[in-house]
């Protein structure tokens, strides 16, 4: 299973890629939105898990792109230090799957992903 | 008394030297030497964003200020270090409404004072690891 990873601070990013391939999963690990959107569109991942404020391109529209232009149902989990309504209803309108507010317990992670990779599954996605 | 000279050391000790951090994130990655890879990285990259939140502050440009502080702020909230994550949140939110840098003055020389404190006890506690991880192997 391959998650990709878009999240501009690098030690963020690197914990949340060591965390992942511990848990057995192949991670992409990208810093910036335009190239998260070359690469979601390249390898087609099991997941994506987006920041929401990165550079070139944001999650919100990632997460537009994904659903617009890929046939394959990826989950896509938000994680972001927003917690605004009108964000997080957003997020969720354009199709993001699940929404995790920073700072956050990398376990609780793990657990979403495991979970809606298991949906996803189920789903026929995979 | 001596239970009055015990707490007088306590409180001296707290005051002094409170702990401005707790890995219990970094510690779900069940993994000394993913800890100390991740906490590498801090050191070489924290100090920098210091240097540079000041330097904004200095040159009052208050909208990359707000969004240095907004990046200091995720690092900081990995390390669960209250404190700085109170006062970046401070400086994101106040120089993004206003505009302006001058009224987050004291907060930018606290976060200056306060990260040198954080970096001098993560670097105890990298020392910490290391030896930690040296015994089990």
């Amino acid at each position: 299973m391959t998650i990709l990873v878009a999240e501009d601070e690098p030690m963020l990013l690197k914990t949340i890629e060591l965390k992942l391939k511990k848990e057995g999963y192949e991670v992409i690990a990208t810093a910036d939105g335009r190239e998260a959107i070359e690469k979601i569109e390249a390898s087609s991942p099991d997941m994506v898990i987006t920041d929401i404020m990165m550079p070139f391109s944001s999650g919100l529209e990632i997460i537009s792109l994904v659903r617009q232009k890929i046939k394959k149902k990826i989950p896509i989990i938000i994680l972001s230090a927003i917690e605004q309504e009108k964000v997080v209803l957003e997020a969720f309108e354009l199709g993001a799957d699940d929404y995790i507010t920073k700072p956050f317990s990398l376990n609780e992670l793990t657990i979403r992903v495991k979970k809606l990779m298991i949906q996803s599954e189920r789903n026929g996605q995979h | 008394m001596w239970s009055d000279f015990c707490l007088q050391i306590t409180n001296f000790t707290m005051s002094e030297y409170p702990r401005l951090y707790n890995l219990v994130i970094l510690e779900e990655l069940g993994d000394p030497s993913a800890i100390l890879e991740v906490l590498s990285m801090f050191f070489d990259s924290a100090p920098h964003d210091i240097q540079e939140l000041e330097k904004l502050f200095i040159e009052k440009k208050a909208i990359p200020l707000s969004q240095l502080a907004h990046k200091i702020k995720t690092v900081v909230s990995l390390l669960q270090s209250f404190r700085l994550i109170d006062l970046l949140k401070t400086i994101e939110t106040r120089t993004k409404e206003t505009g302006e840098v001058a009224s987050v003055a004291n907060e930018v020389t606290e976060v200056v004072s306060l990260f040198a404190e954080l970096e001098k006890q993560l670097h105890q506690e990298w020392e910490r690891l290391k030896k930690e991880q040296s015994t089990h192997n």
